[in-house]
C-alpha cells in the first residue's frame, strides 16, 4: 500500500509506530526529523495515490483539537474535532481531501496520549461535549494498524459525558469487536445508495460490507450513528434512498441508533475544480449546481431543500416517530 | 510543431540525425515538424532558452525534455522512463510547485536539482523527494505550463547519482543514450495515443456555434454516463420548428440539459406557475440568478389606469407564501 514510509525520530520507538512497521514490511523506511519538513512541501498531484502513496508517523503539535464548525452533529452539545491523521486510503470522488492539502500522502499522528491529555481541558462533566475523529481522514478505515482506539475506550469509559464519534466508509470493525460497547462512542457510518457507492466511492468498502458492519456493531450493543451526507441527485433518488433505509433499518436495532444527519453535495469551489480535474468524466459534474455568493458550488436552494425534506419525512417513517435526523449545513 | 529540449547536444545526436534537422539559430535546429533545442545545464538556462522558444514561435503545440537522469533509488539503470511529475529543489529547500506532464502512463517522478549530485548524502536528502534527479525538466515543465502546451519528459536513467558518477563515460556514452531515446520517442508516438482524435458528429440541419458545440459534446458525454439518449421524436419536433437553425440548436441543447436534471426543469416550471399572475400581463419578472433567495424584482410599464387594475390583478393573484415555501423545498 505504502512505498515509502517516514518516521520521525521522536515517536520511532512508540509502540503504536513499531506496529505500523510491522504491517508494511515490503515499504521502504526512512527516518526524519519533522514531517512537515517532507509532507505537502512540494505540490504532489491528488492522484498519485493511486499507485504512490507515502505514509508519515510523526507527532503533531501545536493545538490537537479545534472547534468543529457550527453545523457538524447534534444540536445543544458542544463539538469539537481532533487531528490524529491527514488524508485517507479511499477515493471518493466528491471528497474534500483532494483540493485541501498539497499531497494525498498520509500522516499519522501517534502522540495519542496527548490528544487526550488535551480534551480534558474541554471536558465538562455537566455538559454534553463530543470530539470527532476523521475530519481529515477516515476514522477507521487503518485501525487494524494504527490500534489507538482502545486506550481511548478507556478514556471515554471514563468521562461519560464526552463522547467519540468515528467516523467511516469502510468495514473495518473489527479493532472493535473485542471491546465492550460503551454508550459514549459512537461509530458512524457514511451511507449511500448501492449505484452511487460504486460509482463515486471507490475503494472504499462496499455497501453491503458496510451494512454488515452495522449489523455486527448494533448486534453487539455499540451505539451507531448514520451519516447520509452526501446525497447526489438522481431522477429516482427518493427510491434509492428507500432502498436504502429499508436495509439499513433491517440490520440496526432501534435503540441503538444514535442519530443520523443528512446532507447533500456541496463543494467548496477550490474543490469543485479538483473534482472537475480529476474526474472529468464524473457523474457529478453532470450535476445542476449553482455558485453562491459565499462560493459554495451547491444545488439551488429549492431543490436541496426538497432533497432534505423528502428524505428526513421518508425517515422518519421508519423511526416511530422519534426524531433523530439533522440537516447537515442547512438546518 | 513539437519543441524537442535537451540540455547537451550529445544527448540530442540521434534525433539530429533521424530528423535531418536545420540549423535555425543558436542552438536551434528545424524540420517540419520538429524543433530542437539544446539549453544548457541548469535550471536557469533551461528555463530561458525554452521561453524565448515558445515566446517566438507560437506554432509549437507540445514540448519534450529528454535526456539523462541520474538515480536516487533503486530504479532501474539502462532505460528510459517516461516521467510522471517534476518537482524541483535548489539546495536548501524543495520549491511548492511541481509539473505533471501529459503522459497519463507515466509513473515515476522527477527531482530537478540546482546542481549535479556529487555524494551520498545529498542524494539521501534528495531522494526523499523522487528517485530520479536532473537538473532542467522542472524549469521546461514551468514554461510549458506557462505557455499551457502539453509537455512530456523523457529519460534515460544512465547511473547512481552520487560520488561514482563518471561524468567522463556518460559524455563517452552520451550517443548511445540519445539512441535509446530516440526509439523510446518514436515507440511512443507510434502508440495509439497519437492517432488523431476522431472527429466527432453533429446532427444535421443545425447549426452549432464554437460554445454551442463544446456544450453538445459535454451533454452528450454526460448523458452516455447517466445511460440516456435524446428520444428521436423529440428531435423531430425541434427539426420541424419553424425557427433559425441557430435556435433550433438552443432548443436541442435545452431539451438536453432537462434530460441530465430533470429537478431543474421541474423547478422552472413550478416557477413558471408563480409567476404567471405577472408575465401574463406582460411585467419582466426577474428571479435571484442562483435561486438562493425568494426576492423579486418585477418590471411594468404603466401607461394608463387599465395597467394600474392589471397590475393590482396580478399582486393580487400571486401567492408569496406558497411561493416562498417553493425557496424551503416543498414543491
Ligand atoms: S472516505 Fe472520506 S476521507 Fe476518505 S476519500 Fe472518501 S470522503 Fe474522503
Amino acid at each position: 500500500m505504502f512505498q515509502t514510509i517516514y518516521i520521525e525520530h521522536e515517536v520511532e520507538s512508540l509502540p503504536y509506530t513499531q506496529n505500523i512497521i510491522q504491517h508494511f514490511k515490503n515499504a521502504q523506511i526512512k527516518t526524519i526529523d519533522k514531517v512537515e519538513d517532507y509532507w505537502g512541501r512540494v505540490k504532489k498531484p491528488y492522484l498519485q495515490k493511486r499507485d504512490n502513496l507515502n505514509l508519515y508517523v510523526g507527532r503533531k503539535k501545536g493545538q490537537l483539537i479545534k472547534k468543529a464548525p457550527d453545523a457538524y452533529g447534534t444540536k445543544n452539545a458542544e463539538h469539537y474535532y481532533f487531528i490524529h491523521a491527514y488524508n485517507c486510503i479511499y477515493e471518493c470522488e466528491y471528497c474534500y481531501l483532494q483540493g485541501y492539502f498539497h499531497t494525498p500522502d498520509i500522516v499519522l499522528y501517534v502522540n495519542h496520549e496527548e490528544i487526550r491529555n488535551e480534551m480534558l481541558q474541554f471536558i465538562d462533566e455537566d455538559k454534553e461535549v463530543w470530539f470527532h475523529a476523521g475530519e481529515f481522514s477516515d476514522s477507521l478505515a487503518l485501525s487494524h494498524i494504527t490500534n489507538e482506539w482502545r486506550d481511548y475506550w478507556l478514556f471515554f469509559q471514563n468521562h461519560p459525558k464526552a463522547k467519540l464519534e468515528l467516523r467511516t466508509k469502510s468495514s473495518n470493525i473489527k479493532p472493535l469487536l473485542d471491546l465492550p460497547p460503551i454508550s459514549n462512542i459512537i461509530i458512524t457510518f457514511s451511507l449511500s445508495p448501492e449505484q452511487e457507492v460504486k460509482k463515486f466511492d471507490h475503494k472504499t468498502a462496499s455497501l453491503k460490507a458496510r451494512l454488515k458492519a452495522i449489523q455486527e456493531l448494533s448486534q453487539r450493543g455499540f451505539q451507531i450513528g448514520l451519516h447520509f451526507d452526501p446525497v447526489i441527485y438522481s431522477e429516482d433518488y427518493l427510491a434509492r434512498y428507500r432502498l436504502l433505509f429499508q436495509d439499513v433499518f433491517q440490520n440496526l436495532e432501534e435503540e441503538n441508533l444514535n442519530y443520523i444527519s443528512l446532507g447533500v453535495v456541496r463543494f467548496p469551489e477550490k474543490i469543485y475544480h479538483q473534482v472537475q480535474k480529476n474526474y472529468p468524466q464524473s457523474q457529478l459534474l453532470a450535476q445542476e449546481f449553482i455558485v453562491s455568493k459565499d462560493g459554495k458550488v451547491r444545488y439551488p436552494k429549492p431543490m436541496r431543500m426538497k432533497i432534505l425534506n423528502d428524505l428526513k419525512k421518508e425517515l422518519l417513517t421508519f423511526l416511530n416517530g422519534q426524531n433523530k435526523v439533522y440537516l447537515c449545513m442547512e438546518d | 510543431m513539437k519543441l524537442l529540449t535537451f540540455a547537451h547536444r550529445a544527448e540530442a545526436q540521434a534525433f539530429h540525425d533521424k530528423f535531418d534537422l536545420k540549423s535555425c539559430g543558436e542552438n536551434l535546429f528545424l524540420n517540419q515538424d520538429f524543433m530542437l533545442l539544446v539549453t544548457g545545464e541548469g535550471l536557469f538556462e533551461a528555463m530561458s532558452e525554452c521561453m524565448k522558444v515558445l515566446t517566438l514561435h507560437p506554432e509549437i503545440s507540445e514540448v519534450y525534455n529528454l535526456g539523462i537522469v541520474g538515480n536516487l533509488g533503486s530504479q532501474k539503470l539502462d532505460e528510459v522512463a517516461s516521467i510522471r511529475s517534476v518537482y524541483a529543489h535548489d539546495s536548501s529547500s524543495p520549491l511548492f510547485k511541481s509539473f505533471t506532464t501529459s503522459d497519463p502512463s507515466a509513473s515515476i517522478d522527477l527531482l530537478s536539482f540546482s546542481q549535479r549530485v556529487k555524494d551520498s548524502q545529498t542524494k539521501e536528502k534528495l531522494a526523499l523527494f523522487a528517485p530520479l534527479v536532473d537538473r532542467e525538466a522542472w524549469a521546461i515543465g514551468f514554461v510549458a505550463n506557462r505557455f499551457k502546451r502539453p509537455f512530456y519528459v523523457f529519460k534515460y536513467i544512465s547511473d547512481d547519482a552520487d560520488e561514482n558518477t563518471q561524468c567522463h563515460f556518460i559524455k563517452d556514452s552520451a550517443f548511445l543514450y540519445s539512441q535509446k531515446l530516440l526509439s523510446f520517442f518514436l515507440n511512443f508516438h507510434s502508440g495509439p495515443q497519437n492517432e488523431e482524435e476522431e472527429e466527432r458528429q453533429l446532427p444535421e440541419g443545425l447549426y452549432f456555434t464554437r460554445a454551442q458545440k463544446l456544450l453538445y459534446f459535454k451533454y452528450q458525454n454526460l448523458l452516455e454516463t447517466l445511460g440516456k439518449e435524446i428520444p428521436s421524436e423529440e428531435i423531430k419536433k425541434i427539426m420541424l420548428l419553424d425557427i433559425t437553425p441557430k435556435q433550433k440548436t438552443g432548443q436541442l441543447l435545452n431539451l438536453m440539459k432537462e434530460l441530465i436534471n430533470p429537478m431543474t426543469s421541474i423547478m422552472q416550471e413550478e416557477l413558471g406557475k408563480f409567476l404567471k399572475p405577472f408575465t401574463q400581463i406582460g411585467a419582466q419578472v426577474k428571479t435571484d440568478n442562483e435561486l438562493e433567495s425568494s426576492e423579486l424584482l418585477i418590471q411594468y410599464k404603466i401607461r394608463n389606469q387599465s395597467d394600474i387594475d392589471r397590475l393590482k390583478r396580478g399582486l393580487e393573484l400571486f401567492d408569496i407564501k406558497q411561493f416562498e415555501r417553493f425557496f424551503e423545498g416543498e414543491f
